[in-house]
Parts: C-alpha cells; structure tokens; sequence
C-alpha cells in the first residue's frame, strides 16, 4: 500500500509538493490544528500527546514556514495552502489530519474520515463558498468547448450539475475518482489550492463527456455517468494530463474574477432567502394573530358568561348521570316534583338552577294529556 | 421506460435519521447497516403503480446537518412530495420536526404534500417518542402519518406510495396545474397517449390518518 501510494504521489510532472515533502516513515505522523487561517475551531485534543506538528506547512515545505513556531504554523496553513483568506473555503483543517494519518489505513478510511470532518465541521460558510464554485464551475462548462454541448444536454435533461460538482469540491474527489487518481489530485491541490479541485471537475467532465453526450438526455443517465466517472478517469497519467491542461486555461486572475461575480450572486439569494424567512415568520405571525382574534371575539359574543356556561355544563352532566337525559328534562321543567323527589341530589347547583314552581299552564295542559291518554 | 406521471420527492429531516435508507430501501430493497453522511444531496428514482398509471417517483435524499441546508433548500421549489423523516428513538429529532417543516412550507409550494415519518420501529425496545405524539403532531400541521423501519422494510412502501397517491388524486382533483414544473409533476408520454389525465381513482388505499 505504502509502495503503491509514494509510487502514485511521486507520479512526477508538476504536481509533486505533498510527496517531496512526506517524511520517511509518515504512518507514526499525528496532527493537531487547533485553528485554521480563518480561524475555524476544530477538534483539538483528538490525538492526544502527539507532537504539534503542523502537517501543511509541512507539505508546503517553505523555508520561512520551517521556523515558525508549532502556533505560528497553525495560523499560516491558509495563506500557505490557499494563498490568501478569501481563497479558503475548503475545511482545510480535514486535510493534514485525515490525509497523513489514516494513510496507512486505505483510502475507504480516508474517505470516511473526510467525510465526517467535512460534514461534523464544515461550517455554514464553507458550503456557501461551496455553492460559488459550483456557479464559476457551472459558467466554466457552460463557454468551454466542447464541454458546451455537455452542458446544454445536462439543461435539457433539468439536472442541475452542482447536484454532483457539490460533492466533487466539498470532498476534493473522494470517492468520486478512483484512489490513485483521487491522491494525484490532491498533490495539486497541497501544489496549487483549491484552483485544481475546478481544472479537476472540468477535466472528469471533459472525459465523460462522450458518455454523457450518448446518454440521450436521460436524466438518470446523465446521473449515472457524472456519479460513477471510475472507468473513464482510471488512468491517472491521462487524467493529470488533461488536468494541467484545464488548471493552463485557468488563471489565477480569471478565477478570482469568477468567484467574485458568482459570489455576489450566492450572497443576493442568501438575502433574498433571508428575506422570504422574515416574511414567511411575519405572515405566519399574523396569521396566528387572526385565530385568535377570533377566538376572542367568539368568547366575547357568547350569549352566556363563562361563569354560567360553566354552571349550565356541570348541571347537564349531573342530571344525565343520575336521572338519564329525558327523564331530566321533563322533571327540570316539573321543578318542585323533581325537588322533593330529587333523590337526595348532593348538588348545591343544580337546586339552585331548579325552578321553583311548575311553569304557567302546567296544571291544564296535563289534564287535557290525561284525558288524551285515557280516550285513547 | 415511460411513465404518466413523474412526481418529485424530497427527503429531509436530522441528521442520522435513516433518510439515505429509507430510499435505499425504497429503491434497492436493502439496507445498510453503516451509517454513510450525505454530503449535499443524493439522488434516487423508482417506478410505482397507481391506479394502473405507471409513476415515477424522482426522490432528492437531503443531507441532516445544519451546514447543508443552504444548499439543500433548492430542492425544496421543485417538489411535488416531502417525506419528514424524524428518528423514534431520539427525542431531539422529533423536537426539531417543527424548523424542518417551517423550511419545507417556506421554500415549497403550498400545495406540496407533506408525509410524516417515524422511522426505525425495528428498535421498539427504545423508542422515545410514541406514535400517538406522531399521531397528534402530523394532525396538528396536516400530514399524513406513518411509523417505518428501513431495516425491515415495514411500511417503507407505503410512505412513498401513499405520498404519491395523494399527490394524484390533488391532480385529479385539480389542485396541481400539471403542465407548470415547478409544483414538481411532470406529465409522461404514457399520459399524454391516453388523450385524458381525468381519470377516477380506482381502489386506492386510504392512509391510516390525517390529510393535507
């Protein structure tokens, strides 16, 4: 593994700083980053009594970097790495870590680690730089020949390429190409920042892009094709080599104009985002509010007080227990004869509610049932 | 292969919920017992039958954490389905229900159904949250309900499927305007040959409560 490995980083051309720089026995390396240039806090007493040894500065083996101190060391990974601050939007802190110590371990561990990392830690401004590279990305396919035709067939079939180029640059290819392919990208990116991980994403479209052309503009073809890219970018010389060819069209200069432009486009649809979410809150607010005007108005224009309703509710469910519903009705409205033959009721309320004396026109209106009855 | 009807989903809810094995179940009829992040999104499609229409069923599997969501609430305006996965067995993941549901009503569109899902009922033995607390929740905010388990498969089908009949009978009843994207439906050959997409829905499954 490790033969494998010192074989296809040292694979030579332009992309050889993390190799030059491995020390020869690099399994027993352990890292710990507190902070990095843009002073993310990650996880610091991970590796426990391993010496402070700040693996980037390391790999970028500059002179200068040399001397400083293991906390000076920690603070310049970015301007190092990244070249500058607004450059760094990888969860770089993942990389010394994962990279040097689970080496050892295969690249599945690796992966995982990444992974974690990247998802535990990466913070919310990361995915947001994230999402401009995926846009200058986008804009990169979208003029390139030939990757225009990709792009165009990519429209037709409504898939968005961030859907994959999201996953490409959050965890610089792992998993996306193969290992040995995967480790030379990331030689570049130790070599030249994260302006390989955009030549790296043109150049797999470049070699899809017969495949991805020949899907017929079926969604999940064109899916398919971009999450499982192995077969075609298998041989890491070639795909380096179209790599270098993609990171020449590529200047510094033009990407951080890219990134600029795109970044005022992420940074309006965050506010705008923002924006819906404040009146999304409002309406809902409002909405709440209404109900329970509502309510109120309801309790207001009711025609008993709350007092007597109460009152009226604890009778009726009285009277049904005992007596049964009809039978109660008919001897509320008797009154006295419910009274005196009111079965000891134990209830102050409902006495009280009783009426006194049998309503007006009781005493002819039984007579004439009476005789009804009696004739029938 | 062509279809009538093509809906989109999307799955959202906490991290380590069993999102991604919900769908892995759903599309592969397996389950995997190590626990792969999502980073971004995922992808999954599957074909289902409904009232002898063929419908396909294109299913954005979100990632949990909180650092994803910028990026996840883009696939929120193109669905037609939501699936609001919360883990039985974890407290927290119910409690958070309420912002996920927020953000899918927020960034959705209104007609947007919306199936509440308890899953990994395979661990009865620690279930912290009752189906009746599910019951109740999904009642309150108009979603239909159900308790799954990815591991075992019980009722995995039906969430998807029952999600999507509901959705087809908001087309039949004209909720949706099939012909605009946006609502997440998109209309297939198949439909398109049989001159009609009015047509009755015929022996169809009432999901166990609620409605939206």
């Amino acid at each position: 593994m490790e033969q494998a490995l010192a074989k296809c980083l040292g694979g030579g051309g332009e992309g050889g700083g993390f190799a030059r720089c491995l020390p020869p026995v690099y399994g027993y390396l352990r890292v710990r980053i507190t902070r990095c240039a843009n002073l993310l806090p990650v996880g610091d007493d991970t590796y426990g009594d391993a010496p402070s040894v700040c693996c980037a500065c390391w790999i970028a083996g500059s002179p200068e970097v040399q001397q400083t101190t293991p906390r000076e060391k920690r603070d310049v990974i970015g301007s190092v790495l990244w070249k500058s601050a607004e450059d760094l939007w990888l969860p770089l802190h993942m990389w010394p870590v994962t990279l040097v110590v689970e080496l050892r371990l295969g690249i599945e561990h690796i992966a995982e680690g990444v992974k974690r990392t990247s998802s535990l830690a990466c913070g919310v401004a990361h995915c947001e730089l994230v999402e401009v590279d995926t846009l200058v990305l986008d804009e990169l396919v979208g003029v390139r020949e030939p990757l225009s035709a990709v792009m165009r067939e990519l429209r037709r079939a409504e898939l968005d390429l961030s859907l994959v180029s999201t996953q490409w640059l959050l965890l610089s290819f792992v998993q996306a190409l193969p290992t040995e392919t995967a480790l030379r990208v990331w030689d570049l990116l130790f070599a030249v920042g994260s302006r390989a991980l955009i030549a790296a994403a043109l150049a797999t479209v470049r070699l899809l892009a017969p495949r991805l052309l020949g899907a017929a503009g079926s969604f999940e073809g064109l899916y398919t094709t971009l999450k499982q890219p192995h077969r075609h970018t298998l041989d890491a010389d070639v795909f380096v080599r179209v790599l270098y060819a993609e990171l020449r069209a590529l200047p510094e200069t033009a990407l951080v104009t890219l990134r600029t432009r795109h970044r005022a486009t992420v940074t309006q649809r965050i506010c705008e985002r923002a924006a819906e979410r404040e009146r999304y809150k409002v309406e809902r607010a409002a909405k709440a509010a209404k109900v329970e005007a509502e309510a109120q108005r309801a309790r207001r224009t009711s025609r008993f007080s709350p007092g007597t309703a109460r009152l009226a509710r604890h009778v009726s469910f009285e009277a049904t227990r005992r007596l049964g519903p009809i039978r109660h009705s008919w001897r509320a409205i008797l009154g006295t004869r419910t009274r005196r033959r009111s079965l000891r009721h134990p209830c102050a309320a409902c006495t009280a509610l009783a009426p006194a004396a049998p309503p007006a026109g009781w005493a002819s209106a039984r007579a004439t049932a009476a005789a009804a009855c009696a004739s029938a | 292969m062509s279809y009538a009807y093509l809906f989109k989903y999307i799955i959202i809810g906490d991290t380590g919920v069993g999102k991604s094995c919900l769908l892995l179940q759903f599309t592969d009829k397996r389950f995997q017992q190590v626990h792969d992040l999502t980073i971004g999104v995922e992808f999954g499609a599957r074909m289902i039958t409904i009232d002898n229409k063929q419908i396909k069923l294109q299913i954005w599997d979100t990632a949990g954490q909180e650092s994803f969501r910028s990026i996840t609430r883009s696939y929120y305006r193109g669905a037609a389905g939501a699936l609001l996965v919360y883990d039985i067995t974890r407290r927290e993941t119910f409690n958070h229900l309420t912002s996920w549901l927020d953000d899918a009503r927020q960034h959705s569109n209104s007609n947007m159904t919306i199936m509440l899902i308890g899953n990994k009922t395979d661990l009865e033995h620690r279930r912290a949250v009752s189906f009746e607390e599910g019951q109740q929740f999904a009642n309150e905010h108009g979603l239909i309900f159900l308790e799954t388990s990815a591991k075992t498969a019980a009722n995995v089908e039906e969430a998807f499927i029952n999600t999507a009949r509901r959705i087809y009978e908001k087309i039949q009843q004209g909720v949706f305007d099939v012909s605009n994207e946006s609502f997440g439906i998109k209309v297939g050959m198949a439909a398109q040959q049989t001159g009609s997409v009015n047509v009755s829905i015929q022996g169809q499954q009432r999901s166990s409560s609620g409605c939206c």
